[in-house]
């Protein structure tokens, strides 16, 4: 087994980068040990096989002017969150509102009450049911149409 | 062929300008680096889409934060950082993106909506294997591949370009070929026979 130093020294050889003496070093290890000789051996061969891969090009088209479409992008994203950001405090202030109200409300009978609760219960959480599933879960389904 | 990333001095003035507001000279930047930087992001995301959306937040964000680079300093490991904290995050958010025990597991390609086979330019049994292999990867022992077998840089390049010493780059590549070697150890007995 390589020792850490014997591991880098390897790679560095392998590659061609290491400096005059750390080749002295690794070549005259690998004169005595089999097992890192083996282990250059099949690195070479790893490295013969595995050949620069090319990924196909975006279009020249698509590609004009898209890092100010990201700009664009950016600036939504930030204009987003301050929208929700500040429609969150203001409905949930307004909740706290109506509930208060409701609750102190003498003249409200009290299943209308409960109804009431029951109502802004269940459509706070309908609400963060779908954020849920916009944010997180229809991310991962992207291709979920796509038959490969 | 990677030199030419770390040749800055072209670049300096372009950013100068484009650090007083010249959008122009930020387009030339892009349009230098597009290319590579999309390459290397679909080689870190498995599929275009992905690999898009990285690269135009990445120039993006470059160009809003412009005034913050260092003239004295490469401009591309600074945009790399830029392009692969976002990439890493978005991976990170994508739970179902997880390094596996072999490539034979067909399962893990079919049910991942993130690999994309297609994105090869030269498509063959090889390569298709190779690119599986890879994506298979670790996000760091995938960068790192991708950095040193797709995009061909030195040790010295990616040092730089990663801001981790010599004996880090060399010590990841390590890990990272082995675990490369044991998902293409069957394919590299069929190549030898």
């Amino acid at each position: 087994m390589p020792t850490h130093e014997e591991k880098k020294l390897l790679m560095g050889y392998l590659d061609d980068e290491l400096s005059p003496d750390e080749t002295n070093k690794i070549e005259t290890h690998l004169a005595e040990c089999k097992e890192c000789a083996e282990e250059l051996e099949r690195y070479k061969k790893l490295n013969d096989i595995v050949q620069p891969l090319d990924f196909i090009s975006i279009e020249d088209r698509l590609m004009e002017n898209y890092w100010g479409k990201g700009v664009r992008r950016i600036e939504r994203k930030l204009a987003m969150f301050f929208l929700f950001a500040g429609l969150s405090v203001l409905a949930g202030f307004g909740l706290v509102q109506v509930t208060l109200k409701v609750w102190y409300a003498t003249d409200i009978p009290l299943l209308i009450k409960i109804s009431i609760f029951a109502s802004i219960a269940g459509g706070v959480a309908l609400l963060l049911s779908i954020l849920r599933e916009k944010l997180f879960l229809s991310k991962k389904q992207r291709y979920s149409d796509i038959r490969r | 062929m990677i030199e030419k990333y770390l040749n800055e001095s072209d670049d300096t003035e372009l950013i100068r300008a484009a650090q007083e507001g010249n959008k122009g000279s930020f387009g030339m930047i892009f349009d230098k680096y597009k290319t590579k930087s999309y390459q290397i992001a679909v080689g870190l995301m498995g599929n275009r889409d992905d690999a898009w959306d990285v690269t135009q937040e990445a120039f993006a964000r470059a160009w809003l934060h412009i005034d913050t680079f260092h003239l004295h300093e490469p401009f591309f490991p600074w945009f790399y950082q830029i392009l692969r904290r976002i990439g890493l995050n978005k991976l990170k958010q994508n739970k179902n993106h997880s390094p596996i025990e072999t490539t034979q597991n067909e399962k893990y390609f079919s049910e991942n909506p993130e690999f994309d086979p297609s994105v090869i330019a030269e498509r063959n049994d090889r390569n298709d294997k190779i690119w599986k292999a890879v994506y298979s990867l670790n996000d760091l022992h995938r960068e790192i591949i991708i950095l040193r077998h797709f995009q061909e840089l030195s040790y010295k390049e990616m040092t730089e370009t990663l801001y981790i010493s010599k004996g880090t780059v060399m010590s990841r590549l390590y890990n990272a070929r082995k675990e490369l070697e044991k998902r293409l150890k069957g394919y590299m007995k069929q190549e030898l026979l």
